[in-house]
């Protein structure tokens, strides 16, 4: 039923496309367009750890996404990483998530961003921005389901369910995948 | 006994107004700090390169000109940094360079010497493996990082066990502002060779400095160009002859020459294969002295000294002799651009000293892994810091020689 090989291909397409429109160095886009990076940042301490436990699942179960932990200095460079779509997945510990999308707390210098869930772990949550494909969403919270490591828990925050993860939730099927680079391209936010 | 007392009393004021020296100055020094954290919360910082960036400072010639500067990567690593962090770097923020400084009496058409005085290191420094980039970019697709501590003695890195690499520091970047007319021909030849798919950075406004010239919709933002690369101004040459005590020269294509400096480098390979070299702030000390007229027939900076090329030698090495050898079929990333089977389907290319470099440095880093234990990332991190690429002949066709020389000094079971 999945094609692993057209989910990679587009995964790869579509995070190069978020990422290159912003980043100044064309060459470093090498390593982001190869993996499925995960952000992370030192300042909220459990994110780094957490996403690597992420990570190690969904080297069993979505091995074709390559994934990787990217972790940011500080909450500044997190928001200049999403707002800038240079990255599109973010693990956070839900009150820092929160504040991040309503620009309070430790993001109150900041304007909120627009963000959605993909997983609710409990005390930490893994955010997508909306412009990521359906498919590729539905397949994350997929391959995190079938890895039976993690609770599933009903997402009592105040963050929109992305499009995928919510079909993933329902047990619909999935999407169909972006058909070419100018639907990525134009995928609104 | 008051006669005894005053006598004491004496000798005690002569001794002590021999004690200390520290008030017997003659440097008339013109100091730039840093301010803030970054690059961006500094006014005496900038990253791109425009004849419009002002002065942090004006000197005159044979001043002591005492310049802060930050790492290439402008702090964004720490001594707890790992290969994970690499992937959220903001590289818009490569390289900040601290100035630029008014040389009071210099015109367009003269020539700048630059001494190298002295150069202080910071505590920490920084060799990576940047995804993308480097001399082998293709076989080392994953980031990784070493983390130094410095001392003039050494560096030395738990991420780099039994090795000391020597301080031999040297400006990574160093040099004056272009003027309007080399703005304009450097971004045009640049442009031609981009649009035939060579690896260019066009001028770019993100995270560019300073803003108001350079930023989004500041006063030159389209014409501000970016510091990767080294011109006729100098700037990123990443030349370790560059050494304190040596003399560097620049051509001056605008009054007062704009000499500006950063990226500092503890100590670098000829090469830095891996794209980085130990990577610190520093303070550097320079001094100045204006040649009339002399920029007029220089092409390029140029570099003259005494005894430091020699102090810089290893007194122990192996060395890996490469000649333009390759895979049958494959396309080395530096011939992408190119576009030609020719090249592709060769195993043996003619009088080509990259391919010959490239043989020679895939050697030495089998030779470091294999004899000395390293893995293969802390070989090409060594390499980019203590291997030494040269010429050995380009006459002897179609087997151009390149070698890999390493410094067997750093290795701790060596020395005493």
């Amino acid at each position: 039923m999945l094609n692993r090989r057209l989910f990679s291909k587009s995964l790869i397409l579509s995070l190069s496309f978020l990422s290159m429109g912003h980043a100044p160095w064309g060459q470093w886009q090498v390593y982001r367009m190869r993996h499925m990076l995960i952000l992370s940042v030192i300042e909220d301490e459990k994110s780094y750890p957490f996403s690597k436990i992420i990570i190690n699942s969904l080297e069993e179960t979505l091995p074709e996404a390559r994934a990787r932990p990217a972790r940011a200095r500080g909450f500044r460079r997190v928001y200049n990483l999403l707002s800038t779509d240079q990255m599109p997945l973010v693990v956070l510990s839900k009150d820092v998530a929160l504040s991040l999308l309503f620009g309070n707390g430790v993001f109150s210098e900041f304007t909120p961003i627009n963000m959605n869930l993909v997983y609710d772990f409990g005390d930490m949550v893994l955010l997508a921005r909306p412009k990521m494909p359906d498919s590729h969403t539905w397949r994350i919270t997929d391959a995190i389901i079938r890895s039976s490591k993690f609770d599933n828990i009903v997402n009592n925050t105040e963050i929109p369910i992305h499009n995928g993860s919510k079909i993933r939730f329902t047990n619909l099927p999935m999407p169909d995948e972006p058909k070419d680079d100018e639907e990525l391209e134009d995928s609104p936010l | 006994m008051k006669i005894f007392i005053t006598i004491l009393s004496s000798l005690f004021l002569v001794v002590s107004a021999f004690a200390d020296t520290t008030d017997q100055k003659w440097m008339n020094k013109v100091e730039i700090t840093k301010e803030g954290d970054h690059c961006i919360d500094d006014k005496n910082c900038f990253n791109r390169y425009h004849p419009a960036i002002p002065a942090a400072a004006k000197a005159n010639p044979g001043d002591i000109i005492i310049i802060h500067s930050r790492d290439a990567l402008d702090s964004q690593f720490r001594l707890d940094s790992i290969a994970d962090d690499l992937s959220t770097v903001d590289l818009g923020l490569v390289h900040p360079m601290m100035g630029p400084v008014h040389i009071n009496g210099a015109k367009r058409g003269d020539a700048l010497e630059v001494e190298v005085v002295d150069i202080i290191p910071d505590e920490y420094g920084y060799t990576v493996i940047a995804p993308g980039f480097g001399f082998l970019r293709d076989l080392f697709p994953d980031p990784y990082i070493v983390n130094w501590k410095l001392t003039r003695v050494g560096a030395v890195s738990d991420g780099m066990p039994g090795i000391t690499v020597p301080f031999e520091a040297f400006p990574g970047s160093i040099g004056v502002l272009p003027g309007l007319p080399e703005v304009k021909a450097w971004k045009a030849r640049e442009a031609d060779l981009a649009a035939a798919g060579g690896v260019v950075l066009g001028p770019s406004t993100g995270g560019a400095l300073p803003a108001a010239v350079c930023g989004e919709g500041g006063s030159h933002a389209d014409d501000c160009l970016r510091t990767i690369p080294p011109r006729e101004n100098g700037g990123n040459m990443d030349v370790q002859q560059m050494q304190i005590g040596t003399k560097i020269i620049f051509p001056c294509f605008i009054d007062g020459c704009g000499l500006f400096t950063g990226d500092v480098h503890y100590a670098q390979g000829d090469g830095e294969v891996s794209g980085t070299a130990i990577e610190m702030g520093a303070i550097n000390v320079l001094r100045t002295r204006i040649i009339k007229g002399g920029g007029k027939n220089m092409d390029m900076p140029v570099t003259v000294g005494n005894d430091e090329i020699r102090d810089i030698e290893p007194t122990r090495f192996y060395q890996t002799v490469g000649i333009p050898m390759k895979g049958k079929g494959e396309q080395l990333p530096y011939h992408a651009y190119l576009n030609s089977e020719k090249i592709t389907n060769l195993e043996n290319l003619s009088e080509d000293l990259t391919a010959a470099a490239r043989h020679a440095l895939i050697q030495m880093i089998d030779y470091i892994v294999r004899e000395h234990g390293l893995t293969r990332e802390q070989a090409y991190i060594l390499c980019s810091v203590a291997v030494d690429l040269r010429v050995g002949q380009v006459v002897d066709v179609p087997n151009f020689v390149v070698t890999a020389v390493l410094n067997l000094d750093v290795f701790d079971k060596y020395r005493n």
